[in-house]
């Protein structure tokens, strides 16, 4: 199994390279646009106080502020642009996984070998989770050097919970569109459900806020545990957010695990 | 007895309405060359992906080596070759990478490096490089490499010149030699032939015959079109296998079920402009021999 684990990243390595100095890059731009902007913090807090409560709630900008990096960060960082390249990276590599090369029928290659479905399953799982995990760590810790490198204060208690966080919702994203991977065998099939599924809840999560009798369907929606804010300004570890992050992981794995043991490959 | 190396009963699968494999059954003695025939569709390469485990039969029971192909896959695969005429490999990586991969999931020694001089085949380059014809010689040699106990080669030389051909059947009597059992597919009258002591065939996903060589051998049929230089009796060409097709003063189109060696030289004692002889297709053998008769039974 380590062969396959070993190998997978190995041919995943340009791609986890681009990934992260992608993101690597967009917060260097904030980094170093955030001595300017925190000039102007009292103008824009100001401009964003006169937009309507809902509005602010809606976009999680409830608590606007340019008083810290880590302020800014979430804003502009975490809020949008985090989750869109995080979906990229993750539901790219779980299509890649399994679904794509079921479809290239290069699946035969390692079913051919003496190594269980459930090995190759796993196989391929952990690698996944280990680029999760290279993603997660330079997309939050990676700030630090940044704001180093550009004289900008930093306050570094939040990056820890703010870590956890990135790293329970992109794998819980990741368990799905593993799932959806072994059930199909279409590398589009998985980004269409997931990137359907995901802008569904992102969705969900800001028209609640504007129609009280659906406030409950926000418990459907990944974007309403992915509590931002929280973790990195308030540096609080959300035990609700873990589990139900955690849970969906655990369960779409074990279905995905099962779906691909009894499934047909290579018709 | 002879040991039974795969052991196929009742092997049923169902895509839908489509039964791409309906009850099919056969075994294969340890050590022989089973060629499985049958035209593009009959149900060859379902057969060969359930004894892979790569899909799963809603009926029946697939064993290789005397254990089942679903439960003890990780075993089996262990003493198996598999080689697909549609060869699929990773674009990106060289022949030596997938070599290599295949070392350390097999984990024991091999034959690699003899196969590739052998073969005259340069592993240095990308699978997406290579032409049809390298890429099934890489997939030769990873499905020779291990040396396995069983073949289960579906189509082996599709896209392979004659002279690669020879080589591979080359290969396959030498690895039966030291010991090895064969399943191989193909659509391939003259290959079957060439290799194979037994042969099973398959028409729409039911096994309708299973024949050693020198009875399918009697099975042949041929066209024949002979132009005459001279005035010919059409009753010299009448028989039992003989049937004229087409005929006028100088030319006679016939067909021979069987043997073919009375005909010749019936024909010998006239002379003749032009003699064309062609084998029929497997399709008009199975059409001819098995269709009617399978229909019979059903």
């Amino acid at each position: 199994m380590l062969t396959i684990i070993w190998r997978t990243i190995k041919d995943r390595k340009v791609s986890i390279i681009v990934y992260c100095l992608a993101i690597l890059g967009f917060m260097w731009m904030f980094v170093a646009l955030y001595p300017s902007i925190q000039e102007e913090g009292a103008n824009f807090t100001e401009l964003f106080q006169s937009y309507p409560e809902e509005f602010l709630k809606a976009f999680n900008m409830q608590e606007m502020s340019f008083a810290t990096l880590e302020n800014f960060l979430t804003l502009e960082n975490f809020s949008i642009m985090w989750p869109i390249i995080m979906l990229f990276l993750v539901v790219a590599y779980a299509g890649n996984a399994l679904a794509c090369e079921i479809e290239k029928g290069t699946a035969e290659i390692l079913l051919a070998k003496p190594i269980s479905r459930t090995s190759i399953f796993l196989a391929r799982y952990l690698a996944g989770i280990f680029i999760i995990l290279v993603f997660c760590a330079v997309s939050v810790y990676g700030v630090i050097p940044l704001a180093e490198i550009s004289n900008v204060e930093y306050n570094w208690a939040g990056y820890t919970p703010m870590f956890v966080l990135c790293l329970l919702f992109a794998w819980a994203v990741f368990s799905l569109a593993f799932m959806v991977s072994a059930m199909t065998s279409e590398k589009s099939k998985v980004y269409m459900v997931m990137g359907g599924g995901l802008v569904l809840m992102y969705v969900l999560n800001v028209i609640v806020n504007f129609k009280e009798n659906l406030e409950n369907i926000k418990y459907a929606s990944f974007f309403y545990y992915y509590d931002y804010n929280n973790a990195m300004i308030s540096h609080n570890y959300d035990m609700i957010s873990i589990m139900v992050f955690a849970s969906v992981a655990a369960i779409a794995t074990v279905i995905g695990l099962y779906w691909f043991n009894k499934r047909d490959i290579a018709v | 007895m002879n040991e039974n190396v795969i052991e196929v009963k009742n092997l049923k699968k169902h895509f839908g309405k489509v039964k791409a494999v309906d009850g099919v059954s056969f075994n294969v003695e340890k050590g022989e060359i089973f060629g499985f025939l049958g035209p593009n569709g009959a149900g060859k390469t379902t057969t060969i992906r359930c004894l892979m485990d790569f899909i799963r039969p809603q009926e029946g029971e697939a064993k290789i080596l005397g254990m089942d192909a679903h439960k003890d896959e990780v075993d089996i695969k262990k003493k198996v070759g598999y080689l697909s005429g549609n060869v699929k490999l990773y674009d990106h990586w060289t022949g030596a990478m997938h070599i290599k991969y295949f070392r350390k999931l097999n984990g024991k020694g091999d034959v690699a490096d003899k196969l590739l001089k052998r073969l005259d085949f340069d592993p240095s380059r990308k699978a997406k490089e290579y032409s049809s014809g390298n890429r099934q010689k890489l997939a030769l040699v990873l499905a020779f490499m291990f040396e396995p106990e069983v073949m289960l080669f579906d189509e082996p030389t599709n896209a392979l010149d004659p002279i690669l051909q020879n080589e591979v059947y080359e290969m396959i009597e030498e690895a039966v030699e030291k010991g090895a059992t064969v399943l191989m597919s193909s659509h391939n009258m003259p290959e079957v032939e060439r290799v194979c002591d037994r042969v099973g065939i398959i028409r729409k996903g039911k096994m309708v015959a299973v024949e050693d060589m020198v009875s399918l051998k009697e099975k042949k049929i041929y066209r024949v079109t002979a132009y005459f230089k001279e005035k010919f009796n059409k009753k010299d060409f009448e028989g039992e296998g003989l049937d004229v097709l087409r005929e006028n003063a100088h030319e006679l189109i016939f067909r021979v079920k069987g043997n073919i060696d009375p005909v010749v030289k019936k024909l010998g004692k006239f002379n003749l402009k032009d003699l064309e002889i062609n084998q029929a297709s497997l399709e008009d053998i199975f059409l001819e021999y098995y269709v009617d008769d399978h229909m019979a039974h059903n």
